[in-house]
């Protein structure tokens, strides 16, 4: 099952997105690790490289990252990692509540990362109300 | 003052320049807080020291006598990259890491090795950057016009040592971080102050001239330099003192 890594400058934004993820699908059903800020300090690369680690598997995962500093630091994470892992961690631009929640539920589904990537870009039209 | 020749940085003096640069990361931790305070989040100065504190940690549990020139640039990048948050862990911690690369398994950097090291620093930090370039107010500013000027110096002339090239390098490098002072920023949090980032010195560039400084300042006997005097408003640097 496709991994989720949840990066947030505020460790409460990357948690309360894990909680709603766990809502919706049901708690155990998803990968979710999230890594936040405990102050201004930021977070480092290694916390991200762990928090890849620990939901990885062959099927690869999906980073969501707020702004700034929480996209430098997963891409430096990406670098430390062993180089056969790296190839399949993908760090989106997709929004952060939004995209995880849409790649939560289909990686609940058992769908591929490729397909979750395309899903999440889209992740907005979840609005389309609006 | 020595007028020795240094062809070459041996691994011991390679980690006393990293323990210097502990020092001077002290030494200036308000000054370089204070210019992040300006136009970023105020937290420069106490990264930089949390991450070489991390270092000399790294170093220390390893045998500093054992380790090669290559692992002690390692090993900096990966305590970099370890405990210090924000844009400046990443950035220089794959500046370390992607530079230590260049010179994996040697006991002794050569004057074209250690430019190659700033070379390959430079592309690590344009790469996690996002492309950053020249002009963008951040460490770059610093780190390609020496990596550019430092090229030339030995493509041009024959047996330059480090003292030499150093020499040349620290006035322009120093010219280069105020040249950051009137630019408004383009990347990083001070990117979004738009306008108001101008004035004011980056301190990302500041402490790549620190950092750069610290090589020549050891090599010549000298643990490092605090800046003694600045600018209140805008944070230029103004005097040097050896500590």
């Amino acid at each position: 099952m496709v991994g989720i890594v949840v990066v947030s400058h505020s460790k409460k934004v990357s948690e309360g997105v894990k909680e709603i993820i766990e809502g919706m699908v049901g708690p155990g059903k998803v990968k979710v690790e999230c890594v936040g800020g405990e102050s201004t300090l930021g977070v480092s690369a290694q916390e991200v490289a762990k928090a890849i680690i620990k939901v990885y598997d062959e099927e690869g995962v999906i980073v969501f990252v707020d702004f700034g500093s929480s996209i430098i630091g997963s891409k430096a994470a990406l670098e430390i990692l062993p180089e056969n892992m790296k190839q399949k961690v993908h760090i989106t631009s997709a929004p952060l509540v939004e995209g995880a929640f849409v790649a939560a539920v289909e990686a609940s589904l058992g769908k591929s990362l490729e397909e979750i990537i395309k899903s999440v870009k889209d992740a907005l039209s979840i609005k389309g109300v609006l | 003052m020595s007028t020795s020749k240094v062809y070459v940085l041996d691994t011991n003096t390679l980690i006393t320049v990293l323990r210097n640069i502990l020092e001077v990361m002290k030494a200036n931790e308000k000054y370089l807080t204070k210019l992040d305070a300006d136009i970023g989040d105020a937290d420069h100065g106490i990264n930089m020291v949390r991450g070489f504190e991390k270092v000399m940690e790294l170093i220390n549990k390893e045998n500093p006598a054992r380790l090669d020139a290559g692992r002690a640039l390692q090993l900096t990048g990966m305590g970099l990259l370890q405990v210090v948050g924000g844009a400046a862990g990443p950035l220089y911690g794959m500046l370390f890491l992607e530079a230590s690369k260049k010179v994996q398994g040697k006991k002794e950097i050569t004057v074209k090795d250690f430019v190659n090291v700033l070379e390959a620093g430079l592309k690590a930090v344009k790469m996690i950057g996002g492309g950053t370039v020249v002009g963008d107010k951040t460490m770059v500013d610093v780190l390609e016009p020496v990596v550019n000027k430092a090229k030339e110096i030995i493509s041009k002339r024959d047996n330059v040592d480090f003292i030499e090239l150093l020499e040349e390098i620290l006035p322009f490098a120093r010219e280069c971080v105020l040249n950051t002072i009137p630019l408004q920023a383009r990347k990083g949090r001070a990117s979004y102050l738009g306008e108001r980032s101008k004035n004011h010195q980056d301190p990302g560039a500041t402490s790549t001239y620190l950092i750069i400084r610290t090589f020549y300042d050891t090599l010549k006997g000298v643990r490092g330099v605090k800046i003694s005097e600045y600018d209140q408003a805008t944070g230029k640097l103004i005097k040097e003192e050896p500590l």
